[in-house]
């Protein structure tokens, strides 16, 4: 009671200075005290930045030493959850270039490459008639860099297809393909198809001319389905007709139109994509599995086969 | 080095005989230095990659840096010219005077402006001492309060104590003039009062401030105002922007129109308050300003862009190429230089006349007038076919409605008979009612709609003459050489040249002439050539008309060279032309689609005479052509005259000029041949011709060709050459057809008849252009509805009106518009003291004159049924203003497109006129004929015995002619009106407010309070046939 | 000869790829075969020395006693990728700064482009409409190219030649793949691109691209030409012209089955299932050239009429 009477007589300023006058005296020692026990902690750090590669962080990300010995080549790899699709040794010849012609691999690094423009493309993009034009417009006029990333997109795509099919050419000559190979190749051949097929859907995208009719060209085709289109053989017979058929499933409509765009742009960028990665995990695990990059092996001599006795 | 290539060679063939190295290869070999190169390579093209984005894609930034340095220079080489001006101005006594005011009242005010100001800043200062403590203690006591109000009831009592005991504590201000003491409310009051004072004096400061601030406004004006560029501050303004300017895309974005145009990130200029011409801005076209300022002051491009009226991609940023949408790809290529008006159809179709598009409008004016409409359909021309067509069709159809009625109500009436209770028969009957009613309604439609079918056809015209009066009017002989090629024989006709064959065009003239009709002819009397020829040259013939040769040709070119008529006419039927050119032969009924012979109306007891009145036809009760479907009017000649000229005409040709007799032409065996031809060619388009006069037009649809996928335009063998040389475009496709018409008929093998019809119309240069720019145009519009030009209001008069006053060539004779040319004004005649000679302007006759007179003058010129070999209003003038027969439709378009172009409004309701009385009526009288007042030496009265003389109008026609208001402006300031009139100026002189007559005196007006002009124009408009005769009398 | 022509098709920017196809191809057939015959010919000296053939290590590659069999992939192998990842985004780098993707006039159903190609890696399929109808051409065709490349590892029964290049120990197996990669399906691209102008009209490289153009063409069906005309016979003589056909391509088939020793021995190993599938599938690859011969050279439509089906 008696000292809020004091307070209220006092004006806030005075409290204020009261209170400094209290402290000034012992001020710099306890500076002192508080900022010297840092600085040494600092001293520490600068010592352990000296040898870094003891350090905590550094050895959470590197778990082994990066000098030039095997162990370390064998860990570079094992260690590394990219490049564990690789094996730590491979076949002495199968590192030459003009044996594997590295298509494999190319088309993947494409795909990859594919991924990325495609998702800034995405960015910029919307799947509805006229919009879609314009956006393509826009994109080579206004956004930074816009043209090169759509150029960069439709010409890995074409050089994709093309090293997937060298890829098929390269395994064929080497007869990779044979046993205990068989069944990666059959999800390569699966993985040639959808390779194909993203590109296709991805042609209708700009919603100009060149896609309207090469996508008009291309699904017309289904309507001569056996059975399942309205002018393949049994089709009528089967009661199809242009709005109930296969190719109006493609299309979600009897004519290359909205929902045609809106389709193929789903597939382009969602489900097939989805797929191919399944599948291309796949391939790579049984890639793995089957002794990674396939030879060469050692030729085999007629004479060494063996007869089968009828 | 032979060595190394033939071992690499083995290597690549034969591998496994490469020598084997002592190390191992895959592990010893480096892959360093393939990867440093691949790697620095990447780096460069990423470079590249940059270079492209900041520079290579975006051209406009160089732009925009080149133009700022250009712009600055460009200004200040503006600035001293300005300066100059400006000095001028600021030089000018009105200027100075107004600064001097300026001054003065700056001046007056300035010892009150300082004491206030002192008085300001007293009460700042205390208010900056006061404000701190008050606010802390205002903010301490609210929350204090909120506490109470908030607290719970057993500690709200301490709390009340507190909030009073801050109320009453003492709180001490340090003023400059000594501390002073407050309680919290004292402080608050302090506080405000302080505020309210300041507000006060800053109010009063106001005031005191507001005289100069107007006076300077004033200032500012009176420059601006007189200074036809910009001042120099504001260029210095101009020039700090362009500095400041950063470097952006300019970009205009409507979305109502989904547009957007970065067009300005180059063409920076285009909207800059100042003129820069390509010279100022070294040479660079791209950075000029709009030449048409006004075409944008019209157009606000924050709304329209640019490209909705200049094509080309507004997107397009990253090539010149692009931007202007000049490949292969996009549709709406830039238009041309000599096109660019072909943007203007974008909203205007449906202005035949548009104001700054010269070279568009012309390309319609070719289009009707060298008769592409005779086949080309096109919305917006030759549309008085379709119309009949479907006013034809509603009556049927009203018809057979009308008789479905009937037969309705009768049901119901009997159905009433049989009505069981009395309610039942009643509503029936009623209902039968109600249809008969309706019966009534489809009549009077069905009357208004014969109205209008009457009318169309009076304005059904056709662009060339009707063929079936061949055999009265032309010789056999010259025909076949018309037909092979019209321009050999007059260069400049609008009749085509078409692609006939020796064979062909001997049918077509024995059909055309054995289908012409024969009827009675007088033989005439011989005429005056050369008072035919005076005649020709002064009574307005000249307005469509020329006559003579290459350099003496002159006249209009809107109708025939008359300098060969002698070589193909025949006196008599040419007299009978003359005379009234629309006269038929036979009427032609539309329904027995057929002419009606003197025999159809024997048949009915009837006799033989068919007019506008008479225009029944004898078989049926339906209207009939009675006219010649051709525009030429009627220039009210006589008898005499009409010989005159026939006369004169007969005496143009060439003396030397051959003509082969022509057996065949009367050789029925070639007449089927002949219409046949005549029907694949379509001259039924542009000719009246005896069985085919409903035929349709043969040539495609014009109305959208602008925008026709170039897919769609035959170029036929020429489309590759055409790829090659860069003219595949729709450009390319009309000049070239234009040009030559056959030119896609090129190296292919076609039966004569598969041939392209087109005729060869021998277009010079500009005209391509004009019709070429028509074409481009003629798209579908890419703006929206409520962007084109459909006006509700009279502007829609205007437009309609300008379709008749192209239609019957108007514009040769007068003037609608100022600077507009006309085919008389430059005529040899027409020079000095001859302008008088020249037809009244018609800039602001909606103004001038009384609608409902200007009707009735249109349907007869004359004014007068008997009199009519003359003017109606100007009967001094030897130029006459002929009859159209315009139907009643032509006329109302006529009256409201003069009312509208003045911005009068309909209908005309007149002023009444206060009459005169007996005193003021002697005044006007004594004013008027006196000496000093100069009028009736020109005006006439309407007394045959002195109107020879007079060279103005008629008095006696002022009162329903003029409107007073007009009337009054007219004598006051005439050279207003109408600049170098002959009506003299200064007749009045304005003296206290009203006006007086200025030349000379005249017995007893001195005394008259009333204004002068004011009497005479009361005078005018209350002149009787009395009055007139007291006037002539004399 | 047209250049101007013949540059506007190679250089569309859809077409370059195929341009790049049309080298690469027979580059790397060369640089596989290359290393083929190097294989071969070392074999062949194997199988004349077994002693050399004891301990040689059975590669052509270079090789000495005591280098390592397996090499790390880190970093032999990983450097070779990095590298080709570089190269690769290079050549992309230039190819997409200097040249533009396509971007034609919007969409317009109304305006039907001449000629509508669909995309270059499916025009095989598209010139194969101009031979069959197109239930076979994109339906059937398809379908069996991919099932048919499916079954290539379960229809060969060569032990041989697995995992190296090699051509003689296979040499019909490589005969038979790269006359349906190479002769079919790339050719095929070849003039669907280059060949097919408007209307499809076959133009030789070099000519103009006419859209005026005419040809006369009368393809008549094969029993229309011996002179039969009502059904049911011409569907009954199509079914054994069809037959005739199946029965000698499969002889033809057969034949290079039991070429020589080897090819008896490979034979041996087969089950009828793997037997029938063989036939099925080469039967059905032949039937393309057989088609284009009678449609191009010979002005056949149809072999097959049937009220259902035309083949």
């Amino acid at each position: 009671m008696a000292d809020e009477k004091s307070r209220e007589e006092k004006t806030p300023v005075e409290e204020a200075s009261e209170q400094a006058e209290k402290k000034s005296p012992n001020v710099i020692v306890r500076i002192k005290e508080t900022v010297l026990p840092f600085i040494e902690k600092g001293k520490e750090d600068v010592r352990a930045a000296q040898d870094y590669k003891k350090s905590q962080v550094w050895k959470s990300v590197f778990r082994h030493q990066l000098d030039e010995t095997p162990r370390n080549r064998a860990l570079a790899v094992l260690t590394n959850v990219f490049l564990h699709l690789h094996p730590a040794k491979v076949n002495r010849d199968a590192v030459r270039f003009r044996f594997t012609w590295g298509m494999g691999g190319i088309s993947f690094y494409l795909f990859f490459v594919l991924t990325i423009t495609g998702v800034f493309l995405m960015f910029y993009y919307h799947p509805s008639k006229g919009q879609a034009f314009q956006d393509i417009q826009f994109l080579e006029n206004d956004v930074p860099f816009g043209g090169l990333l759509r150029n960069m997109h439709r010409w890995a795509a074409h050089l994709m297809i093309i090293t997937v099919w060298l890829h098929m050419l390269r395994v064929f000559l080497t007869g990779s393909y044979k046993t205990p190979r068989e069944f990666n190749w059959m999800v390569g051949v699966i993985l040639l198809v959808l390779t194909m097929l993203l590109s296709f859907t991805g042609y209708l995208l700009p919603d100009d001319q060149l896609g309207f009719w090469a996508v008009t060209v291309g699904t017309n085709m289904a309507r001569a389905t056996p059975l399942l289109g309205h002018e393949g053989p049994f089709g009528p017979e089967l009661g199809m007709t242009p709005f109930n058929d296969v190719r109006f499933a493609l299309l979600g409509g009897s004519i290359v139109d909205a929902n045609a765009l809106l389709r193929s742009y789903i597939w382009h960028c969602i489900a097939i994509p989805l797929i191919l990665s399944v599948f291309l995990a796949v391939h790579f695990w049984r890639v793995r599995k089957d002794g990674s990059i396939s030879g060469p092996s050692p030729a085999v001599l007629e004479s060494e086969l063996k007869k089968v006795r009828k | 080095m032979v060595q190394r290539l033939k071992s690499w060679w083995k290597s690549l063939s034969k591998l496994e005989d490469q020598p084997v190295p002592e190390r191992d290869p895959i592990v010893n070999s480096s892959l360093a230095i393939p990867l440093a190169l691949s790697s620095l390579l990447l780096m460069l093209s990423l470079v590249w990659a940059f270079y492209e984005e900041g520079w290579g894609l975006r051209p406009w930034r160089v732009y925009q840096d080149e133009f700022q340095e250009l712009f600055v220079s460009a200004l200040e080489k503006k600035k001293p010219v300005s300066r100059e001006e400006e000095q001028a101005i600021l030089a000018s006594s009105g200027y100075q005077e107004l600064l001097a005011r300026l001054r003065q009242a700056e001046e007056s005010r300035q010892s009150d402006l300082q004491s206030l100001e002192q008085q300001e800043q007293q009460i700042r200062q205390r208010l900056a001492i006061l404000t701190r403590p008050f606010t802390t203690a205002r903010s301490e006591i609210q929350a204090k309060r909120y506490e109470v109000e908030t607290a719970s009831a057993s500690s709200r009592e301490s709390l009340a104590r507190q909030l009073d005991e801050l109320r009453q504590r003492n709180y001490r201000i340090e003023f400059p003039d000594g501390p002073q003491d407050y309680t919290f409310g004292e402080l608050e009051e302090e506080f405000n009062a302080l505020k309210a004072e300041q507000g006060h004096v800053q109010q009063r400061k106001v005031e005191l401030l507001r005289a100069p601030a107007r006076l300077q406004r004033q200032l500012n004006e009176y420059v601006n105002n007189r200074l036809a560029g910009l001042t120099e501050v504001q260029l210095d303004g101009l020039i700090g922007e362009a500095r400041g300017q950063g470097i952006y895309i300019r970009q205009i974005h409507n979305p109502e129109i989904n547009l957007v145009d970065r067009c300005e990130s180059c063409h920076l200029g285009i909207r800059e308050p100042v003129t820069l011409t390509a010279d100022e801005m070294g040479g660079r076209r791209v950075f000029v300003s709009h030449p048409r300022p006004e075409l944008l002051a019209l157009h606000d491009p924050e709304t329209f862009g640019c490209s909705p009226c200049h094509n080309g991609n507004g997107v397009g940023t990253v090539s010149v190429t692009k931007a202007h949408g000049k490949y292969k790809h996009w549709l709406w290529p830039l238009f041309a230089k000599e096109n660019f008006e072909a943007g203007c159809l974008q909203c205007h179709q449906n202005d035949r006349h548009l104001r700054y598009a010269d070279t568009l409008t012309a390309g319609k004016d070719l289009f009707q007038y060298r008769g592409c409409m005779g086949c080309h359909p096109r919305d917006g021309f030759d549309t008085e076919p379709r119309e009949t067509r479907e006013v034809q069709k509603q009556i049927t159809d009203l018809f057979a409605e009308k008789q479905a009625e009937q037969l309705k109500a009768e049901r119901l009436l009997n159905l009433g008979d049989r009505a069981a209770t009395n309610e039942e028969a009643n509503q029936l009957y009623a209902d039968a009612q109600a249809v008969t009613l309706d019966v009534a309604a489809i009549d009077a439609r069905v009357d208004q709609l014969r109205v209008r079918a009457d009318e169309l056809l009076l304005e059904v015209k056709k662009p060339g003459p009707n063929l079936k009066e061949v055999r009265m009017k032309l010789r056999p002989e010259w025909i076949p050489r018309w037909i092979e090629n019209p321009q050999a024989f007059r260069p400049d006709t609008k009749m085509p040249q078409f692609r006939l064959s020796p064979e062909d065009v001997q049918a077509v003239s024995a059909f055309i002439w054995q289908s012409g009709v024969e009827g009675p002819l007088d033989r005439q009397p011989q005429g005056n050539a050369e008072r035919g020829r005076q005649i020709v040259e002064s009574r307005g013939c000249l307005g469509c008309h020329s006559v003579g040769e290459g350099e003496q040709q002159h006249g209009g070119n809107f109708a025939a060279n008359l300098s060969r008529v002698g070589e193909k006419a025949n006196y008599d039927y040419l007299v009978r032309w003359v005379h009234a050119p629309r006269r038929r032969t036979l009427p032609y009924c539309p329904v027995h689609a057929r002419d009606i012979t003197p025999e159809d109306y024997a048949g009915q007891g009837l006799p033989f005479r068919f007019d506008l009145e008479y225009n029944r036809c004898p078989l049926g009760d339906h209207s009939l052509q009675v006219q010649n479907q051709n525009v030429m009017p009627s220039l009210r000649l006589t008898e005499q005259e009409a010989r005159d000229i026939a006369s004169y005409l007969m005496t143009q040709r060439h003396a030397d000029a051959q003509y082969a007799p022509v057996p065949f032409i009367e050789d029925q065996a070639l007449f089927d041949r002949g219409r046949f031809l005549v029907r694949h060619h379509g001259c039924a388009g542009c000719h009246e011709i005896a069985g085919l006069e409903d035929e349709g037009k043969i040539g495609t649809d014009l109305t959208l060709e602008g925008s026709k996928p170039i897919e769609r335009l035959d170029f036929a063998l020429l489309t590759h050459d055409a790829k090659k040389e860069g003219w595949y475009n729709h450009k390319g496709f009309f000049e070239n057809k234009l040009r030559n018409p056959a030119v896609y008929d090129q190296g292919k093998i076609k039966e004569p008849l598969e041939r392209l019809r087109m005729p060869n119309f021998h277009l010079s240069k500009e005209d391509i252009d004009r019709l070429t720019t028509f074409l481009l145009g003629s798209q579908e519009s890419v703006v929206p509805e409520q962007y084109h030009f459909n006006p509700s209001d009279q502007r829609a008069d205007v437009q309609a009106g300008w379709v008749v006053v192209k239609k019957y060539n108007c514009m040769g004779c007068h003037e609608f518009y100022a600077g507009q040319p006309t085919s008389l004004v430059d005529l040899p005649q027409y020079q000095g003291d001859g302008r008088e000679k020249l037809p009244p302007n018609l800039i602001g006759e909606g103004a001038r004159v009384n609608p409902n007179w200007l009707a009735r003058f249109l349907e007869n010129p004359a004014l007068s049924r008997e009199d009519v070999h003359r003017n109606g209003v100007r009967p001094y003038l030897d130029l006459r203003m002929p009859s159209f027969d315009l139907s009643a439709g032509e006329v109302q378009k006529l009256v409201k497109f003069f009312q509208a172009l003045s911005r009068q409004p309909l209908p005309y309701l007149p002023v009444p006129q206060e009459p005169l009385t007996d005193r003021e009526l002697v005044l006007a009288r004594g004013l008027f004929t006196s000496q000093a007042a100069p009028c009736l030496r020109c005006h006439a009265t309407g007394d045959p015995r002195t109107d020879q003389t007079k060279t103005a109008p008629n008095f006696a026609l002022v009162s329903e002619r003029l409107k007073p208001d007009w009337t009054r402006r007219w004598i006051v300031h005439p050279e207003i009106i109408s600049p170098g009139t002959a009506m003299p100026s200064g007749l009045f002189r304005e003296e206290a407010a009203r006006w007086v007559f200025a030349l000379g005196r005249v017995p007893g007006l001195e005394s008259y309070p009333g204004d002068h002009a004011d009497l005479v124009v009361r005078y005018m408009f209350q002149f009787t046939p009395q009055e007139q005769r007291r006037l002539t009398g004399r | 000869m047209d250049w101007a022509q013949l540059w506007e098709i190679v250089s569309l920017p859809d077409n370059v790829p195929i341009v790049a196809l049309m080298l690469l191809v027979p580059f790397f057939m060369w640089y596989g075969l290359r290393q083929s015959f190097a294989t071969d010919r070392m074999i062949a000296r194997l199988e004349a020395d077994s002693k050399l053939a004891k301990d040689h290590h059975r590669k052509f590659e270079p090789y000495r006693k005591g280098w390592d069999q397996k090499v790390h992939v880190w970093p032999y192998l990983l450097r070779i990728e990095l590298l080709a990842a570089v190269v690769v985004t290079l050549i992309l780098m230039v190819w997409s700064i200097t040249l533009d993707a396509p971007l034609e006039e919007p969409a317009n159903p109304n305006l039907t482009m001449n000629p509508a190609k669909a995309p270059w890696y499916f025009l095989g399929l598209q010139e194969m409409l101009v031979y069959f109808d197109p239930w076979i051409a994109g339906v059937v065709m398809p379908t069996l190219i991919i099932l048919g490349l499916m079954v290539i590892p379960y229809a060969d029964k060569n032990p041989l030649g697995n995992g190296y290049y090699t051509y003689k120990q296979r040499k019909f197996a490589i005969l038979a793949f790269c006359f349906g990669f190479i002769v079919l399906w790339l050719a095929m691209i070849f003039i669907g691109t280059f060949i097919r102008g408007p209307g499809w009209i076959w133009f030789w490289p070099g000519e103009t691209w006419d859209h005026h153009r005419l040809v006369f063409e009368v393809n008549r069906d094969l029993p229309e030409i011996l002179g039969i005309t009502q059904q049911p016979w011409v569907g009954i003589f199509g079914a054994l012209a069809t037959g005739l056909y199946a029965w000698a391509a499969g002889w033809v088939c057969h034949r290079f089955l039991v070429w020589n020793d080897f090819n008896k021995e490979i034979y041996a190993r087969m089950t009828l299932t793997h037997y029938l599938i063989y036939q099925f599938f080469m039967i059905t690859m032949l039937s393309l050239p057989v088609k284009m011969v009678l449609r191009l050279v010979f002005r056949i439509k149809y072999v097959w009429v049937t009220p259902w089906f035309n083949v």
